[in-house]
C-alpha cells in the first residue's frame, strides 16, 4: 500500500546551515495495517510524514501509494495535524470543516452533510455539529479532524503526533477512538508518536527511527490480544517486553550523546 | 435599558440647554441657538410633504450616493488586488514600492488633480473618495492574505479543496480580521473626502451646502450641515460595526479562548 524507497531528505542543501532529515530511510506498510512511527525529537519524523502526505519534495528516493509515486498530495489520503487549532477552520462550523473536504468528491450538497453527520457521530460528536471549533475542547477538536478525515474516506490516514496536545485522560479515549474507527473504516493508518507506550498500545507494528538523519533501526510486530484496553493490554507481559523493546531501541540511539 | 442611556447622554441635554442660554446672551448672527438651526433644518428639510423637501433630497442623496458608491468600488478593488498582491510573490516584488508611494500620498492633494482631469461633479468626488480611501483597505487586504496560516493552507492542500473554495472559504476568512480592519478606517475617511471634495468641485451635496452657506454667512445653514455630517458618519459607522461583528463572531471567539 505505501513504499519508501530509499528516502532522503536535506533541508537548505549547500548552504551553511544544511540539515540532513531523512537518510536513506526504507519502510513498506500493508494494506489495512496500523503501522505507530516512534524516534527521539528532532529526527525527522515530521519531515517523513510531510513527504509522504507531498506536501514537501524529498530531495531523495521514492515513495509510492498504492503502486503510484506520489508527486503531490494523493486523493486517497487524510491527514490528522497534532495542532488541531490551527488546522480546523476557526470560521466554520465543526459541521462545515468536516464537510468542507468533500467538495473534492463526486457528492451533492446532502451527501456530504450526510457524510459529515456520519462521520461526527463516529468520533462522538453529533451534538457538536452547528459549533464553532473555540466552543470545543482541545480533545473534543482534535475528534472533529479525525472526523474530518474519516468522512473523506481515505485509503491511507496519517496522523502527525495527534495526541501531543491533550491531557493524559483525553489521550487514551483518542487512543481508543482510533482503535474503534480502524475497526469500522478499512483503512492503513500510519501515526506518528514520540510516546513509547503509545505507539505499542496502538500499533500493529512498531518502526523505530534513529536521532536525524533518520533511518529504521527497529522494526517490531505487536501481537497483543484483542480488542485492547487501556488497563489489561497495558499489563500484558508482552506489552511490558514490547514497550521495553522499543524503549530501548529509542534510548539506544541516545547513548552515544548523553543527555 | 433606559438608565443606561441616560447615564450616557445626560451630558447632550446640558450642553445644549447652555449653548442656547449663552446664545440668547450673545444675541450675535454668527453664533445661532441650538433651536434657530433646528427650526432651519425643519424648515428647509424636513417639512416636506413626505418629510424631505426638495432641498433635502438635493442636498442628501448626492452625498450619499457618492460616499456609498466610491467606498463600495474601493472595497471590491482594494480587496481583490489585496488578495492578489498578498498571494502572489512575484506581483508584490513589482507593486510593494507603487503601494508604498501610493498611501504615502495625503489624499486631498489628488482633488486639484481630479478637477483639472475630470468635469465637476460625481466624477470628481468618486475619484477623490476611491483614490484616498482604497490604500487602508489595500494594505491590510495585503497584510491578511499574505499572513494565511500556513498548516491552514497545507490542510487545504492535503484534503484537495479546490483554488476557488480555497480563496473563498480559506484566505478571504482567514484574512478578514485584518480587511475589516482597514475597511473600518477607510469608511470615516471616505466621509472626510466626500465633504472636502464637494466643498470644491460639486454643485450639490452636503459640502457644497456648506460652501454656500459659508459664502452667504448663512450660519443656521453651517450648523445644520455640521449636525447632517455628524448623523451621518455616526450611522455608516454604526451600520459598519454591526455588520463586523455578525461576520467577525468567530473571531472574537476563537480570541477569547486562546
Amino acid at each position: 500500500m505505501l513504499e519508501i524507497d530509499n528516502l532522503t531528505h536535506v533541508y537548505g542543501p549547500g548552504s551553511p546551515n544544511e540539515h540532513r532529515a531523512i537518510d536513506g530511510l526504507k519502510l513498506s506498510v500493508a494494506e489495512g495495517e496500523l503501522l505507530c512511527i516512534v524516534g527521539p525529537s528532532g529526527c525527522g519524523k515530521s519531515t517523513l510524514l510531510r513527504s509522504i502526505a507531498g506536501l514537501i519534495t524529498p530531495t531523495g528516493g521514492e515513495i509510492r501509494v498504492d503502486g503510484k509515486l506520489v508527486r503531490q498530495t494523493p486523493d486517497n489520503l487524510a491527514v490528522v495535524f497534532q495542532d488541531y487549532s490551527r488546522s480546523l477552520f476557526p470560521w466554520m462550523s465543526v459541521a462545515d470543516n468536516v464537510a468542507l473536504p468533500l467538495r473534492r468528491r463526486d457528492m451533492d450538497k446532502r451527501a456530504r452533510r450526510e457524510a459529515a453527520q456520519e462521520a461526527l457521530e463516529s468520533v462522538g460528536l453529533l451534538g457538536a455539529a452547528e459549533k464553532y471549533p473555540f466552543q470545543l475542547s482541545g480533545g473534543m477538536q482534535q475528534r472533529v479532524a479525525i472526523a474530518r478525515a474519516l468522512a473523506y474516506r481515505p485509503s491511507l490516514m496519517l496522523m502527525d503526533e495527534p495526541f501531543g496536545s491533550v491531557d493524559a485522560q483525553t489521550r487514551e479515549d483518542l487512543e481508543d477512538l482510533v482503535l474503534k474507527v480502524r475497526g469500522h473504516h478499512r483503512m492503513t493508518i500510519v501515526l506518528i508518536t514520540h510516546d513509547i507506550d503509545e505507539s505499542v498500545y496502538v500499533g500493529d507494528r512498531v518502526v523505530v527511527l534513529s536521532k536525524a538523519p533518520a533511518h529504521v533501526v527497529g522494526d517490531l510486530r505487536v501481537d497483543l490480544p484483542g480488542p485492547r484496553d487501556q488497563i489489561t493490554t497495558r499489563e500484558h507481559p508482552d506489552f511490558v517486553r514490547l514497550r521495553a523493546e522499543v524503549g530501548r531501541l529509542v534510548r539506544g540511539v541516545d547513548v552515544a550523546t548523553p543527555a | 435599558m433606559i438608565a443606561t442611556l441616560v447615564r450616557r447622554l445626560w451630558l447632550v441635554p446640558v450642553l445644549l440647554a447652555c449653548w442656547e442660554l449663552l446664545a440668547r446672551a450673545q444675541a450675535s448672527p454668527y453664533l445661532p441657538a441650538p433651536t434657530r438651526i433646528a427650526s432651519w433644518m425643519y424648515e428647509r428639510w424636513f417639512s416636506g410633504p413626505y418629510v424631505l423637501t426638495e432641498e433635502a433630497v438635493d442636498n442628501f442623496v448626492p452625498s450619499l450616493v457618492r460616499v456609498v458608491g466610491s467606498w463600495s468600488v474601493a472595497v471590491v478593488a482594494g480587496v481583490a488586488l489585496g488578495v492578489a498582491i498578498g498571494r502572489v510573490a512575484w506581483l508584490s516584488d513589482y507593486v510593494d514600492p507603487l503601494v508604498e508611494f501610493g498611501r504615502a500620498v495625503p489624499p486631498p492633494a489628488m482633488l486639484p488633480v481630479f478637477l483639472v482631469l475630470f468635469t465637476m461633479g460625481t466624477q470628481v468626488q468618486v475619484a477623490t473618495i476611491v483614490f484616498g480611501v482604497v490604500w487602508p483597505i489595500l494594505l491590510n487586504s495585503i497584510d491578511g492574505a499574505r499572513n494565511v496560516d500556513p498548516l491552514q493552507l497545507e490542510t487545504a492542500a492535503v484534503f484537495g479543496v479546490p483554488a476557488r473554495l480555497r480563496l473563498l472559504r480559506i484566505i478571504l476568512p482567514s484574512a478578514s480580521p485584518k480587511i475589516f480592519a482597514g475597511l473600518r478606517l477607510s469608511v470615516s475617511l471616505a466621509l472626510i473626502l466626500m465633504v472636502i471634495s464637494e466643498l470644491k468641485g460639486s454643485t450639490d451635496g452636503i459640502g457644497y451646502l456648506l460652501s454656500t452657506a459659508s459664502n452667504n454667512a448663512d450660519m443656521p445653514g453651517l450648523w445644520a450641515g455640521v449636525v447632517v455630517l455628524g448623523v451621518l458618519g455616526y450611522a455608516l459607522n454604526s451600520l459598519f460595526l454591526m455588520a463586523e461583528r455578525r461576520v467577525l463572531t468567530w473571531h472574537r471567539g476563537a480570541r477569547r479562548t486562546a
